[in-house]
């Protein structure tokens, strides 16, 4: 009988693991053998404040134009610190965060100093004066880059402010290298390296997000002409359409058939009264319940809707893809095994007809 | 006096067998152009008058097309500029941007500044009254806003716009290019052009100089929570847990589901 080896301690082993860079669990022999997640559950790291960062006299500024919403906003912020911090370094520049409305926590993102435009008058095209207002901002504060971040909006302000200054703008960097950006155009298939221009956009990616360090988000003011800049083009207000006239692409909630659903009527009055566009996988467009355009999956249309109510769709593969980028989803099915109820955030195991039948009922009583 | 459209167009490629074609939002242009009351549409592109994606246009019911012949290096921008400024249309439609764009979208804003004349963008339909245009803007998540600016005006169509009538293959044939020898202009921009790299979808990784708490906590928030499975409901119980779902998310607003429509200007 020869010696037998130790028992590997396989549940300690699991505990001493923690997230690598990438998200899988790693083990680290080198580390505290009893493990660093149940340590790190004891005793809480205490919050520090973080440093301040501060320019008191900036060599060059950055403006980076924020719309109010938050993930677009981070997105402008740490491409314009980037700039600011990293292709021109080892001068100190400041970035100047831009807004028609005041925004909340600067400091932590990235901001030094903060300046608000005046909002465009009622009746006005907010874009039109937010770029007119920024040109004349730019004429009392030269910034060397004004950065944006890619979003529709905000891309027809860049254009604008480029256009007005005379300049060529690039639209979609998704990275920097020194003082070059690389962009993608000619359709996606090329990618396209220049010097940084005056005005930008920047996609998701193009630099790390700002953290540990707050920044002074100090306000400056500016002189500008606000009430009396000439906005020629007239804003009459939003238009309300009706969700089903809007393409499967744009729409904000969809509500998709499968094979499960013969209650027709009921499914359009209930997407009537949720103003939900109508969709379908393709059993149904197949059939002709639906039309082809309302197809979503593979071979249909990718959607993107912030939240997907399928009915009666057990979720082929193909179908999955097409709402790979949906925000909730919402599955009712009558089988527990659907593999849509593993994607889905609300799976109600049911009979979607009756489901439907009821829940058109209380909209119409409502 | 008739109102005088010009529509610019450009080469489209189709996005997977890179075949050349009409451009997509360039076509769904054309195709509000020809459908205005009353107004003298042409078509006017600056490129290469032999290129076969240039018939798709004259196939949807132009009897000619006016190319300016701009070899592949040079600025197209200073070409079309130069001729419209003698031209003077009332109406300058375009596509948001070309299928094979390079500055994605800038051309038409440089043409409305340098003629002095007003952007409308992202227009999904257009109507003329008198002397002033109004068009319905397309926005992101579907919602669209009305706006309204005096002529002369260039007009960008959006992706949203309804898609183009088909292409008549006897038009396609009988269609007159008329080619426009012009003085070229250089590029300047000194561009260095690659083939895309893909890049990673989306923020999902986690950053390596975080604390391994940290990462745990980022790990945690990606995968999300576990979705909630209900059984055995009533329909009504379940329409109501759907209804309350949709609600409680701001989805749809409990009092008028037509609410959803609300805008943030």
């Amino acid at each position: 009988m020869g010696q037998t080896r130790p028992r590997r301690k396989v549940h300690a082993r699991r505990a001493a693991m923690f997230p690598g860079p990438t998200g899988r669990l790693r083990y680290d022999p080198r580390r505290a053998p009893n493990g660093m997640l149940k340590q790190a559950r004891r005793a809480p790291t205490p919050t520090l404040q973080a440093p301040l960062y501060v320019v008191e006299n900036p060599k060059f500024y950055i403006l980076c134009v924020l719309e109010g919403d938050t993930a677009g906003d981070n997105t402008a912020l740490s491409a314009a610190r980037a700039l600011a911090d990293v292709t021109y370094a080892p001068a100190k520049g400041a970035v100047v965060s831009v807004a028609a409305t005041p925004i909340d926590a600067l400091d932590n993102r990235g901001a030094d100093r903060t300046l608000t435009l005046a909002r465009a008058p009622a009746g006005a095209f907010a874009a039109e004066h937010m770029a007119t207002s920024l040109t004349v901002a730019l004429h009392s504060l030269p910034a060397r880059h004004v950065v944006f971040s890619d979003t529709s909006t905000m891309r027809d302000v860049a254009a604008r402010v480029a256009a007005q200054l005379g300049e060529r703008p690039a639209f979609g960097v998704h990275a920097f290298d020194g003082d070059r950006c690389i962009r993608s155009g000619f359709g996606s298939t090329k990618d396209i390296k220049a010097t940084i221009p005056t005005v930008l956009s920047v996609d998701d990616g193009a630099a790390k997000p700002v953290r540990g360090q707050r920044f002074e988000a100090r306000c400056i003011a500016i002189d500008l002409p606000s009430q009396n800049m000439p906005s020629c083009i007239m804003d009459l207000g939003a238009e309300a359409v009706p969700a089903n006239h809007v393409a499967l692409e744009e729409a904000p909630l969809i509500l998709a058939a499968g094979a499960g659903i013969d209650a027709w009527d009921a499914f359009a009055d209930v997407a009537e009264h949720l103003n939900a566009t109508q969709a379908g996988s393709r059993v149904v467009c197949d059939n002709g319940s639906l039309p082809r355009d309302r197809q979503v999956g593979a071979s249909g249309r990718l959607v993107t809707a912030d939240c997907y109510i399928a009915l009666g769709i057990s979720g082929a593969l193909q179908h999955l893809q097409g709402i790979e980028d949906c925000g909730r989803v919402i599955a009712v099915n009558t089988d527990p095994a659907a593999p849509i109820l593993k994607r889905a955030d609300l799976a109600i195991i049911g009979d979607a007809n009756a489901i439907l039948k009821a829940a058109a009922h209380k909209l119409e009583e409502a | 006096m008739s109102l005088r459209v010009v529509t610019l167009v450009s080469e489209g490629f189709h996005p997977e067998t890179q075949r050349p074609r009409r451009a997509d939002c360039d076509a769904r242009a054309l195709d509000m152009a020809l459908q205005l009351p009353g107004a003298r549409v042409s078509a006017l592109h600056a490129g290469d008058p032999a290129s076969p994606a240039l018939r798709d246009y004259l196939g949807m019911g132009l009897t000619d097309l006016t190319v300016l012949e701009v070899a592949r290096e040079c600025d197209v921008g200073a070409a079309l500029i130069d001729y419209l400024a003698n031209e003077k249309p009332d109406v300058i439609l375009a596509g948001q941007q070309a299928d094979q764009s390079e500055t994605g979208g800038f051309l038409p804003y440089k043409i409305a500044q340098e003629l002095r004349y007003l952007l409308l963008p992202m227009a999904c339909s257009m109507q003329i009254d008198g002397d002033a245009v109004e068009i319905l803007q397309a926005r992101p998540k579907g919602k669209r806003r009305r706006l309204k600016a005096a002529l002369p005006a260039v007009i960008t169509v959006s992706p949203a716009a309804p898609a183009p009538r088909q292409v008549a293959f006897a038009k396609q044939r009988r269609g007159h290019i008329d080619a426009k020898k012009v003085s070229a202009h250089d590029q300047s921009a000194p561009l260095t052009i690659a083939p895309a790299k893909r890049r990673p979808k989306g923020a999902r990784r986690v950053d390596a100089d975080l604390s391994p708490e940290e990462r745990l906590k980022a790990v945690a928030e990606m995968a999300g929570k576990q979705g909630e499975v209900l059984s055995g409901l009533s329909p009504e119980d379940a329409a109501d847990k759907l209804l309350t779902y949709l609600t409680s998310n701001g989805f749809i607003t409990p009092t008028s589901p037509q609410a959803t429509e609300k805008d943030n200007h």
